[in-house]
């Protein structure tokens, strides 16, 4: 049995990222052995002839079409999020990088309402909200799994790791 | 002949925006605001938004107000060292707030940048399932016969209990029942659904409709050693 090409079979087939802890349970490979593989499977993907390519997102695996396809790829997929405003993403960047937030917070950031953004954010599934222990009670607004998990794509947790080392300065 | 005025009024996303806005103009530094340039100028704009009939928001009249009183309080002759101190408090606070704007508006923008990146990429997974064959072939047909008939007989001897109402099925309906219990449940073995019929018509109704579902390609169904099972079809 080839390894390569059963950790290549296990990646395409999980409907989730794949750590090196899943892929050494469920091959009795060693992490040595599975970083070894993973590489090469990197590095053959990486190759231009390749539509897809192998990422690794916050700790683990999974195959990801190249972005310079994504006009034509949106045309048989579905995408994870349709068009936001302006406002929306400038919301959605405050709830990120600072949630969880209260509507009086995210107001004082802004200088402006956040009323209607927070509805619709909440509407499309991008935020959630939760009482907070806070005096009076507020409602914190912070981001779902779901777009975590897009947000992940990207390697956002790296710019949301400077931005705490930036805040924790100022404080 | 009447000379024609053209205005152009830069829009502003709120107070805070037209505040830095309004800093940058005069190459201030955030740190160091001139109040009462500020505070002229920024009443000048809401006058002038009120001149072409533009809606206020709450947060441009309170920030006017606010810098509106602190002009004021700085115009007045022989400030005692606590109205010194409320005053540079005030000051101070307005800069933090507008250096946190500055600094989430620069964070916004990468955001931004970050999110279309993301947006690009998709991910690929190939439907590793166990395929069986979708077409129902003779031998398959058979089959479904069988469970067919055996329904039937769970069923009749149902109807000695039961009174069976009479009442009208149809396809449709029946098509967005098991639809909807499928989506529900998952996974779902035929024979378990065609037993809540309750007489030969209404299971009859249902093998259509389950048919229908299939042929539409909105279930699929699996047949795997005697058993049937339905699916979603994603």
């Amino acid at each position: 049995m080839n390894q390569r090409a059963l950790i290549e079979a296990l990646l395409f087939a999980s409907n989730k990222p794949l750590s090196m802890k899943n892929l050494s349970q469920i091959t009795g490979l060693s992490k040595k052995d599975l970083e070894k593989l993973i590489a090469e499977i990197h590095q053959e993907y990486s190759d231009e002839k390749h539509g897809v390519m192998l990422k690794k997102i916050s700790e683990s695996y999974t195959f990801l079409t190249k972005p310079e396809y994504h006009e034509y790829v949106e045309k048989v997929s579905e995408r994870s999020i349709g068009d936001l405003t302006p406002s929306q993403i400038e919301v959605l960047a405050y709830i990120t990088f600072k949630g969880p937030i209260t509507r009086k917070e995210l107001y004082e950031l802004r200088g402006k309402s956040v009323d209607n953004v927070l509805r619709e954010l909440l509407n499309m599934r991008l935020i959630t909200k939760r009482k907070s222990k806070r005096k009076g009670r507020p409602y914190e607004y912070m981001v779902t799994n779901r777009l975590r998990e897009i947000l992940h794509m990207a390697s956002m947790e790296d710019l949301i790791n400077e931005i705490a080392e930036i805040s924790s300065d100022n404080s | 002949m009447e000379q024609e005025f053209v205005f152009s009024l830069p829009q502003f996303e709120g107070s805070l925006d037209l505040l830095l806005y309004l800093v940058k103009k005069h190459e201030m530094d955030v740190k160091d605001i001139k109040i009462s340039i500020i505070a002229d100028e920024f009443l000048n704009y809401i006058n002038q938004m009120k001149r072409l009939n533009i809606n206020i928001a709450a947060d441009f009249m309170v920030m006017a107000s606010t810098l509106m009183e602190l002009k004021s309080k700085i115009l007045l002759p022989n400030k005692s060292s606590e109205d010194i101190e409320s005053i540079r408090k005030a000051k101070q606070e307005l800069s933090e707030r507008l250096v946190a704007y500055q600094q989430m508006k620069k964070l916004a923008n990468k955001f931004k940048e970050k999110l279309d990146e993301a947006l690009k990429l998709y991910s690929v997974r190939v439907k590793a399932e166990k395929t069986s064959d979708l077409s129902i072939k003779p031998e398959n047909f058979s089959k479904l016969q069988e469970l067919f008939e055996h329904v039937s007989r769970i069923i009749k001897a149902r109807e000695k209990v039961y009174r069976i109402k009479s009442e009208k099925y149809s396809v449709a309906k029946k098509m967005e029942e098991i639809y909807e219990t499928i989506q529900r449940k998952g996974k779902i073995n035929l024979e378990d659904i065609l037993v809540g019929a309750d007489d030969r018509v209404e299971l009859i109704v249902m093998f259509l409709a389950i048919l229908e579902l299939i042929k539409l390609n909105k279930i699929s169904l699996e047949i795997l050693e005697n058993k049937y099972s339905l699916e979603v079809v994603r």
